[in-house]
């Protein structure tokens, strides 16, 4: 066990260097000329020159990457921002806790919400419970949330003016924030409970559990939840990780002065190093949070753990079954 | 070899034949899945939402009343009507023809993008989980590494690099979408690639190419279809999010997230102008989705 952990923890170096190497190159691509958009249309070509010595751009790219992933890992230094000419890596601390917020409560509210009546949903397959809440979940699912953000915005704050339509200064104003990020990972739980609790139900343990007169209740707590909640644990992290990295419309539409709101501000005004350290930073935590949920599915499911540390299969039955999983 | 034939199957065989005036009808897995897709109504009804909004595309010009860019100034920021069913906007133009219109950008965006990274990604899944060993760990690592950018965020970083235009954008999302194609795509043909059939063709001196394709792939079909027709979805909502966001396609384009990004200014007091176009995105993503749904159930009875 010692031994995964250790090996998953060693991967995300490698990782991360990848991550700077093509978030990097992509954004050494970029066209417009930094330098003379910060200088204006007014400037002469050296003080461009000059602009472009003090920000580095006169450098070879491959010693620019080299220096960059130096100085990222000895110094988390993510580079001077054009614009607020600030370390990017402070502006990332100060929109970063918004996007944490609004991640965070849109996941507590897709689990409160979501496992619930994913649970009922099944238990209830075939009644009009179960199809209510499965149309509901497909439409969920299908509303880009930054429209529903509009509308919402429209009913709620435009026309019954009940929560600010911007601005975080009232906790009133993160109401539709997280109801439009939650909604989506309420519906993402809804559907991996159901599909999960269906299958759980089926099986054989369930039937001896009926057959030797335990009490439905239990049947459902101790045999079903428990075997069932495996994957959506992992649904949990993932969708944690997603709202951290993919909330960037929503943001717009709130004016929320998170992360992926100056990540896209960053790149619209060719604004390199915020754009890469934004990303770089969203890639780390990613990553992180990836890691979470992999060793917490280790340890949640005790026969993924046996097969992850014990010798008892062999190593072509191993990737056959982390295949299976999506885990490898 | 004798066949077995149980007294279930003679059953089934006869009702075949009876349906068919004498001839037997072929049964494969993927028609017996077909047949109960189309039994399924909400699969059908999400097939025919993506049909309806494909011919709005190809006769674009013959539904909307108006061309999408021509600009009324007399009828600026009108309500809904008989003369302009979804309004005008801020330049008098029809939004009912520039709904029907971005059907025509909106969707082959989405299509084009999920082909390109399900030949890229599908490939690569295939060949990594044929072949193994070092290339797959390779392979999968690299993958790894493409993966822990948020996809999203991938996309916009290449296409606000390499500047705005249609291949650009198919380009970006579908890069953002391979690592998710290489992975499903692998993970299914790893459950059937220690098939005694792979052995048996291989023994009969069938190439590497041949049993990929022809043997491992259809007999992996399942969840390989559902992560084609789920990322169609996927790929809707992202196109009108990058437009959204002013990444994507630009305003005077009528792409559905272009056309909400310009109404966004009119929230107060036309709120009408957001209202239309995210329909038609939620209808396009909803016709996938139930597609996918109604797929799932077919070929996965078990759960239904």
């Amino acid at each position: 066990m010692a031994r995964y952990i250790i090996k998953r923890i060693l991967w995300i170096l490698p990782i991360l260097i990848g991550v700077i190497t093509i978030v990097f190159f992509i954004s050494a691509l970029a066209p417009g000329d930094p330098a003379a958009s910060l200088l204006g249309s007014t400037a002469t070509q050296e003080e461009i020159d000059a602009m472009h010595h003090t920000l580095g751009l006169d450098q070879p790219l491959i010693k620019r990457w080299f220096d960059y992933i130096v100085a990222v890992f000895t110094r988390f230094d993510f580079g001077t921002s054009y614009v607020t000419r600030q370390p990017v890596l402070n502006d990332i601390l100060v929109y970063f806790p918004v996007t944490v917020k609004l991640a965070l409560a849109a996941t507590l509210m897709g689990v409160v919400f979501g496992i619930p009546l994913g649970v009922l949903s099944a238990l209830k397959q075939y009644t009009w419970i179960d199809s209510v809440i499965l149309v509901m979940s497909v439409l969920f699912i299908s509303l880009p949330n930054f429209w529903l953000a509009m509308m919402l915005l429209k009913v709620f704050a435009v026309n019954l003016s009940w929560v600010p339509s911007f601005g975080l200064d009232r906790p009133a104003g993160w109401i539709l924030p997280i109801l439009c990020a939650g909604l989506q990972s309420m519906t993402q739980n809804i559907r991996i409970t159901r599909s999960s609790m269906l299958e759980v139900m089926r099986q054989d343990y369930i039937r001896t559990a009926r057959a030797k007169g335990q009490k439905e209740g239990k049947i459902v707590t101790k045999h079903m939840l428990r075997n069932a909640m495996i994957p959506v644990a992992t649904s949990i992290g993932s969708g944690l990780g997603n709202q951290l990295g993919g909330n960037m419309a929503l943001e717009s539409v709130f004016a929320l002065p998170g992360l992926g709101n100056y990540i896209v501000k960053a790149i619209t005004a060719i604004n390199t190093p915020a754009m890469l350290g934004g990303i770089l930073f969203v890639a780390i935590v990613f990553t992180l949070v990836n890691l979470c949920v992999d060793l917490s599915y280790v340890a949640i499911d005790p026969r993924l753990k046996t097969r992850v540390t014990g010798k008892k299969l062999s190593k072509k039955e191993m990737k056959k079954m982390l295949a299976e999983q999506g885990a490898v | 070899m004798a066949k077995l034939v149980t007294p279930e199957m003679e059953k089934i065989n006869k009702r075949r034949m009876k349906r068919k005036n004498g001839k037997v009808a072929r049964s494969t897995p993927m028609m017996d899945a077909w047949r109960r897709l189309i039994r399924n109504r909400t699969a059908v009804l999400g097939m025919a939402i993506i049909i309806v909004l494909l011919l709005m595309a190809v006769f674009a010009p013959l539904i909307a009343p108006y061309m999408y860019d021509e600009m009324d100034v007399m009828n600026m920021l009108k309500g809904p009507s008989s003369v302009h069913w979804f309004g005008t906007d801020n330049l008098g133009r029809d939004m009912f023809s520039r709904c029907v219109y971005g059907a025509r950008i909106t969707l082959p965006i989405a299509i084009f993008t999920v082909a390109v990274a399900v030949l890229t990604g599908g490939t690569l899944g295939v060949l990594c989980a044929y072949f193994g060993g070092q290339f797959d760990m390779i392979v999968m690592r690299i993958l790894d590494v493409w993966g822990s950018i948020p996809g999203l965020m991938l996309s916009i970083a290449i296409v606000a690099a390499l500047g705005n235009n249609m291949y650009v954008l198919v380009i970006g999302l579908s890069v953002g979408a391979v690592p998710n194609m290489a992975r499903t795509f692998r993970g299914a043909i790893f459950t059937v690639v220690d098939s005694d059939y792979v052995e048996a063709s291989r023994s009969i001196g069938a190439g590497n190419f041949s049993i990929m394709f022809k043997h491992l792939l259809p007999n992996a079909v399942g969840p390989v279809i559902l992560a084609i027709v789920g990322l169609l979805g996927v790929e809707v909502l992202c196109v009108s999010t990058l437009s959204f966001l002013g990444v994507g396609v630009q305003p005077p384009t009528p792409e559905w997230g272009s056309l909400l990004s310009t109404s966004k200014e009119f929230l107060n007091s036309a709120s009408y102008l957001c209202t239309f176009p995210g329909i038609f995105i939620v209808l396009s993503v909803l016709g996938f989705n139930l597609l996918g749904d109604g797929l799932r159930d077919a070929l996965d009875p078990r759960l239904k």
